[in-house]
């Protein structure tokens, strides 16, 4: 770990952390007893069976890890100090132990608690209670390990009456109590299907959804609605249900085919109502001041048709999966249908199953699936490649699959034609259904009419009942007045007394006689009624007994179209899946291909490279000869040169010296011929001495140069000589040069070749990384990228500033003041973990402004799908711009910035940042970098250059994304 | 694998839409410079390619009979003449004096009966070519456009609402499309909201931060790449382009003598930055005109409206002619009904969505032509009668896109526009 004086202290005080962590681990310990072990066996025998890309998927270190299950199970990071304790645990099933702490903490069932809001309520505003006693109800839940049962079945039979049960109230009234948008809904969040597109036919694009699908669960939800009605001088908005009947409607694309239907989930036995009496359908019926209740209601049987389906638990299961995978099992998990099947049947089967036998509680499940090996798998393929699946194994797989379809085209027909039939009952069954429906009108009125008229009577009778005392009290005054008055004659205020009492008695007998008459009145309306009613119940019944058979014909066809379809989708399904199935296996081959064929060109071209580049010194090497051959040619050939000049010049002063010697011996000869004949000129003697003289100097001078000459000659020809063989030696090195370039530049050629098919395979791989890669997640093989929700990146980005921490600080510490701990507090678990929920609501209500404001720009619509990823420029600019993240990047007690500037050295610096921000230590480039950044800083302008650091990295997809 | 269902099938377009969509994804350079035209070439080259649609939203409802299809010397048709236009043959009221002599760029639909006269569901109609019903939210035009034609690269939203004073947040126009596509409202000489740096970040803060975030960036995606990490990183490039386009929402940067032409109202200004944004590259606009609800003094109201209206309209549309850029644009004059042809006791008109006009202009449509008919007194289609689902699949048709695609949205398949519904093919190129 880094050395660091802050990390020096962190290993000071990390017994005291570690005790604290074994404390919370006994705290979580009674808790995850209960967790489910088996069902991490089941996930990795599972992955080990279906595993296919790899030899052996490594597991990720403990870094990487602690990030990834602090993300998934409290939405933020763990503390620094955490985390080094973390790695500083040598401890056996410390990962088990990390994750029992963390699903304990009030920060998990928060971030659970959004994670089922995201679900339920889709952001939509508050109709009802507030957001907070919302979270409340769901933190609740989570914390006490509550089955999911309850909460469906307190989120649809919800009244909106006050009280603390109201809340649940928002499902249904935050959806206005819109019928055909909670069926929607109802079908995604409960059942994981989106049959919005088949409310007005069967769905265009998906085969499995059929529009009585629809109408069957509508049936269950058209009675519900929102009145206002006055209670207490109040006006109320509640929930109320009508008596609910059956639901007739026509495709808009197919003309002439009225279809009925009772409630039912899709593709399930229809639902039976109780059996009610025509005109007793209600326990109570709707008025200005009372919502209407019926004898059955849709919702309550609506709940339980829910919870005993065998979809519920699933649609739990897959969801709870996609916490810890970003993904279902089934995604998108609201769109369950046969072209979409699960990734694997049997993993949703043992999730499915292990959340029934975990009494349908979210921890235990969540737990046993971060724990699993597929959990720990790295986001990015590394490791060892597995055999590619042989071409045989393909080849079965292909015919397994021609034999699905060539079975496809009977299930098809049979479909078709059960339902066809099925269809046909039903609209031989509309006609009576609506004259029954039309009497129901009537009973509904009548039956209202008489219903008002009992409840007025009652009020009638009790009034009058009231009233029998009071007028005997009023007249029993009167009698004593009126004696009083008639021995006290003349007494104004007696008198004035008995006629208020005259009047009083004479008003309440007026109301005697009116309500005595208004009872009669309502009497005979409420005969009247109930006659009216006898006869259309009567009618009601003849109706009812016409539709019957025609009813019980339709249930009766129903039956086999139900399996006809059951059948068709469980092929459809299966050949989805083999389809799926063999395309991963031929991505896979084609994967493991294309990477040894690279593998291949680059053993080539690493062969090939030291053979060229040796061919290309050796040319290089003949070329560097022939130069020097080349400039010795040239130096020889100046020498020659400068030679035959010097022999030219001697031969020039031989032949000089020659003629002036020829010159003077004919001057001799001359001059002795002349002293023959005048021998007495003496001086004659003289110049014959001096010409002698001369002539022999000249000689000698012609003859050295002759000597010369013939020196020079010999040089001469001694350097043509080496001119001719250097010649030679040039040829010859050209042709051997010549030689090793063509050799060179067939080797670069093949080179070239093979370097541009490398790259070429580099894209193919870097393409089919990208899908196998996504598969590989999808399959759950290899961990998926899953985008912080608005809300945690909110808090991760606080948590890892510290800004969370010293808002707890000072919350705990608050607390501390106003209610201090006892001794014996310190020591219980319960008290401990209610302090702690303590701070933690405190900590929210000052902090929840900013998950608010993050929810704003990265949060999708109200009543939109929470779970899709999208990233847009306002977020990018808010992050840079707006908001207080720069800000909270500066320097500040212990956060990485401030660990930075106070780090001994840039490397120390560089480690407090990639662990403080990304729980990882820095690579080099990433260290120079923060060292180039420090350097450049003077005292002025290191907190800012800190913080952009800090800022840089919050704003990487490395902390955006859980991977 | 098809069982009852026949009307609708999953398009290899839309399949090839997506992959071309990952593969623009993957050639996006990670590290990107700023802005997005670097040559008055490319800018001409997008100016061809690329489709933009303009909306004219007038609100209240405005009057078929005041506007683009009068009645003159009927009892219906009020005091207004007709006048004659630049397309011999077609007739316009007299109140749109700018307008007619640019009729040949227009394209009429007179036949428009939509049978709905409640405001608010008739502008949902017109703005998302469905009915709306309560378990379904569809996105608007704007969000539609934005998703389908904007280029990845654009620094611009895609979906952008001119307002006369700008501001505003998010709205929820976008339903299933995602926040991504919602508009951003502009307007009043203002940028975007968080497009100014603090002061305390000087740009060798904003290089360094950026620098770390691209270091990081591009040390992530090279173990492992996805569409919704590369939108992530670019997302913030995008940012920093918005940053240096703060200009582009400023006309006071407009040649004077343009802002004259447009006129000194609400609306000219509205109309000018519109054509601003366009020529810097932006896909959708939106500009609201209010209030046509003229249930009393019907007239002195259009009057005095449609006045304001017909100058920065005409110009807008000369103006995008001449530039070239008319053939790309896509501009659609709509309103959430018209006006009752019976005149009431105070002078005014009421709603009437029976027998009402929509006008467009531009990219994909046939010029300078009035498509379908209403009767003598305007009270009903006798031609060519039409609905907001088919003017919905017309727009989409018209900008070039198959309106019978689907939008894959997380693995489902959202039609783009009804599928119960078709195109008017009579005005289409």
């Amino acid at each position: 770990m880094p050395g660091f004086s802050e990390f020096a202290e962190l290993r000071r005080i990390l017994p005291a952390i570690a005790i604290l962590i074994s404390h919370t681990c006994v705290m979580a310990a009674a808790w995850s007893q209960q967790a489910d072990t088996s069902l991490t066996s089941a996930i990795d025998a599972n992955f080990k069976a279906r595993s296919r890309l790899f030899a052996e998927i490594p597991v990720v270190d403990d870094a990487v890890f602690a990030r990834r299950l602090a993300l998934d199970l409290t939405g933020m990071p763990l503390s620094i100090e955490r985390l080094q304790a973390f790695l500083a645990d040598t401890g056996p099933d410390k990962r088990a132990r990390l994750a029992d702490e963390l699903l304990a903490t009030p920060q998990s069932a928060r971030h659970l608690a959004t994670w089922l809001s995201m679900i339920l309520l889709e952001r939509r505003g508050a109709k009802v209670a507030n957001d907070d006693l919302w979270t409340g109800y769901l933190m609740d839940l989570v914390r006490q390990d509550k089955p999911l049962t309850d909460l469906t079945t307190e989120l649809l039979t919800a009244t909106g009456e006050e009280g603390p049960a109201q809340v649940t109230a928002r499902f249904l009234m935050d959806r206005e109590g819109e019928p055909n948008l909670l069926t929607r809904d109802v079908g995604r969040v409960f059942l994981g299907r989106d049959m919005q597109c088949n409310q007005c036919h069967d769905h265009p694009l998906v085969d499995g959804y059929l529009q009585n699908d629809y109408q069957s669960l509508l049936a269950f939800l058209q009675p519900t609605s929102i009145v206002t009605v006055k209670q207490a001088g109040k006006d109320k908005s509640l929930l109320t249900e009508r008596a609910g009947g059956r639901v007739l409607f026509d495709s808009v694309f197919v003309k002439d085919d009225s279809q009925l239907t009772g409630p039912g989930l899709p593709g399930q036995a229809p639902a039976t109502d109780p059996a009610v009496k025509p005109g007793h359908e209600y326990l109570q019926r709707q008025s200005p001041s009372t919502v209407a209740r019926p004898q059955a209601s849709r919702r309550v049987i609506l709940a339980q048709q829910i919870i005993d389906s065998p979809i519920f638990a699933q649609n739990w299961a897959n969801r709870i999966w996609s916490i810890a995978f970003g993904r279902g099992v089934i995604h998108p998990p609201d769109f369950t249908h046969p072209e979409n099947p699960p990734v694997d049947s049997d993993l949703l089967k043992s999730l499915t199953e292990a959340f029934k036998s975990s009494g349908y509680r979210i921890r235990p499940v969540l737990r046993a699936i971060v724990l699993s090996r597929p959990y720990q798998s790295p986001f990015d393929l590394i490791g060892p490649l597995a055999q590619p699946t042989k071409p045989g194994d393909l080849a079965e797989m292909k015919s397994t699959l021609d034999r699905y379809d060539s079975e496809l085209k009977t299930l098809e027909d049979n479909f078709k034609k059960t339902r066809a039939e099925w269809n046909k009952a039903q609209a031989a069954a509309v006609p009576a259904q609506k004259a029954r429906d039309a009497l129901q009108a009537k009973l509904d009125e009548f039956g209202g009419k008489r219903d008002l008229a009992m409840v007025r009577l009652d009020e009638i009778s009790t009034r009058l009942t009231q009233m029998g005392p009071q007028r005997q009290a009023l007249a029993d005054a009167r009698t004593a007045l009126e004696k009083a008055v008639a021995s006290l004659t003349g007494d104004k205020e007696l008198e004035t007394a008995a006629k208020t009492l005259a009047d009083k008695l004479a008003k309440v007998e007026a109301e005697r006689v009116s309500l005595t008459e208004e009872q009669g009145k309502k009497a005979v309306e409420r005969r009247t009624a109930e006659e009216q009613l006898g006869s259309v119940q009567f009618q009601a019944r003849t109706a009812e007994n016409v539709l019957k058979p025609l009813m019980s014909s339709v249930l009766r066809l129903e039956e086999p179209f139900r399996q006809a379809r059951r059948a068709l989708d469980e092929k459809i399904q299966a050949i989805t899946q083999l389809k799926n199935e063999l395309y991963w296996r031929e991505t896979c081959n084609s994967y493991i291909k294309a990477e040894i064929e690279l593998r291949d060109i680059s053993f080539q071209v690493a062969q090939l490279e030291p053979m060229a580049t040796s061919v290309r010194m050796k040319l290089e090497n003949a070329r560097n000869i022939q130069k020097e051959l080349t400039e010795r040619v040239a130096k020889q050939t100046t020498k020659l040169r400068q030679a035959r000049d010097a022999m030219a010049a001697n031969q020039q002063a031989t032949d000089q010296a020659g003629l002036a010697a020829k010159a003077l011996e004919k001057s001799q000869a001359d001059l002795r011929e002349a002293i023959r004949l005048v021998p007495d000129l003496t001086e004659l003697g003289q110049v014959q001495s001096i010409i002698e003289k001369n002539l022999g100097q000249v000689t000698g001078k012609a003859g050295q140069a002759r000597d010369a000459v013939a020196k020079q000659a010999a040089i001469v020809a001694e350097l043509e000589n080496s001119l001719s063989s250097s010649g030679r030696e040039v040829a010859e090195q050209h042709k051997k040069s010549e030689l090793l370039a063509t050799e060179s530049a067939m080797l670069d050629g093949q080179l070239a070749a093979l370097v541009k098919m490398r790259q070429g395979l580099d894209g193919q791989l870097a393409t089919l990384t990208e899908t196998v890669a996504r598969l590989a997640s999808e399959r759950f093989e290899l961990a998926g990228l899953k985008p912080l929700g608005p809300e945690s990146l909110a808090w991760s980005i606080m948590k890892t500033t510290r800004v969370y921490d010293n808002y707890w600080k000072t919350e705990s510490a608050a607390l501390e003041k106003s209610k201090p701990a006892t001794e014996a507090q310190k020591k219980d678990r319960a008290w401990l973990a209610a302090r702690e929920a303590e701070i933690e609501a405190g900590v929210y209500a000052k902090l929840k402004s900013y998950p608010t404001q993050f929810a704003r720009l990265y949060g999708l619509g109200e009543g939109q799908p929470q779970s899709d990823f999208f990233a847009s420029a306002d977020q990018a600019l808010y992050m840079a711009n707006g908001g207080s993240v720069a800000s909270w990047c500066m320097p500040s007690a212990g956060n990485p910035a401030d660990l930075m500037i106070k780090a001994k050295s840039p490397a120390e610096a560089a480690d407090a940042l990639y662990m403080g921000v990304l729980g990882r230590r820095p690579d080099a480039d990433e260290s120079r970098l923060v060292a180039e950044a420090l350097a450049k800083a003077d005292a002025k302008t290191r907190a800012t250059v800190a913080r952009d650091l800090v800022w840089g990295l919050l704003a990487s997809p490395e902390f955006r994304f859980n991977h | 694998m098809k069982r009852d269902c026949t009307y609708a099938c999953h398009s290899p377009e839309h399949l090839l839409a997506r992959r071309q969509f990952l593969g623009a994804m993957a050639a996006t350079p990670i590290v990107g410079g700023l802005g997005v035209f670097t040559s008055a070439q490319a800018a001409e080259s997008l100016k061809s390619q690329q489709k933009r649609v303009v909306v004219f939203n007038m609100h209240g409802g405005l009057s078929q009979l005041e506007t683009w299809d009068p009645k003159p010397g009927t009892e219906t048709g009020g005091p207004f003449r007709s006048i004659e236009t630049s397309v011999p043959g077609i007739r316009i009221s007299e109140l749109m004096p700018e307008t007619a002599k640019v009729m040949h760029h227009l394209t009429l639909v007179r036949g428009v009966n939509t049978s709905e006269d409640d405001h608010g569901k008739g502008l949902y109609m017109m703005l998302t070519g469905r009915r709306q019903t309560p378990a379904a939210n569809y996105p608007q035009i704007g969000a539609v456009m934005a998703r389908a034609l904007t280029d990845a690269q654009n620094p611009l939203p895609g979906h952008i609402l001119i307002t006369p004073g700008g501001g505003g947040g998010r709205g929820n126009e976008a339903a299933y499309l995602g926040p991504k596509y919602s508009s951003l409202a502009v307007g009043g000489g203002k940028p975007p909201q968080y497009t100014e740096r603090p002061r305390d970040i000087t740009e060798s803060n904003e290089s360094l931060r950026q620098d770390v975030r691209r270091q990081a960036a591009d040390k992530f995606l090279s173990r492992r790449r996805t569409a919704i990490t590369d939108a992530y990183v670019y997302s913030y490039e995008q940012a920093l382009r918005l940053m240096s386009q703060r200009e582009s929402f400023d006309i006071s940067k407009e040649p004077q003598r343009d802002q004259d032409r447009y006129g000194n109202s609400d609306l000219g200004r509205q109309c000018l930055l519109g054509r601003r944004l366009l020529e810097k590259g932006a896909t959708f606009i939106q500009i609201t005109h209010s209030n046509y609800d003229t249930h009393n003094e019907n007239f002195n109201f259009h009057l005095e409206q449609v006045g304001e209206f017909d100058r920065p309209y005409a110009t807008f549309i000369s103006d995008l002619a001449e530039r070239g850029m008319l053939d790309s644009t896509l501009v659609i004059m709509m309103s959430e009904f018209g006006r009752t042809p019976n005149i009431n006791l105070y002078y005014g008109r009421d709603h009437w969505s029976r027998a009402w006009t929509v006008a467009m202009a531009g990219c994909g449509l046939q010029k300078g032509m009035a498509f379908g008919k209403t009767n003598e007194k305007g009270t009903a289609v006798t031609d060519g009668q039409v609905d907001h689902a088919n003017l919905f699949h017309t727009y989409l048709s018209a900008v070039g896109l198959n309106s019978n695609d689907s939008f894959d949205i997380d693995g489902r398949d959202m039609p783009m526009a009804d599928p119960a519904s078709k195109p008017i093919k009579e005005v289409l190129a």
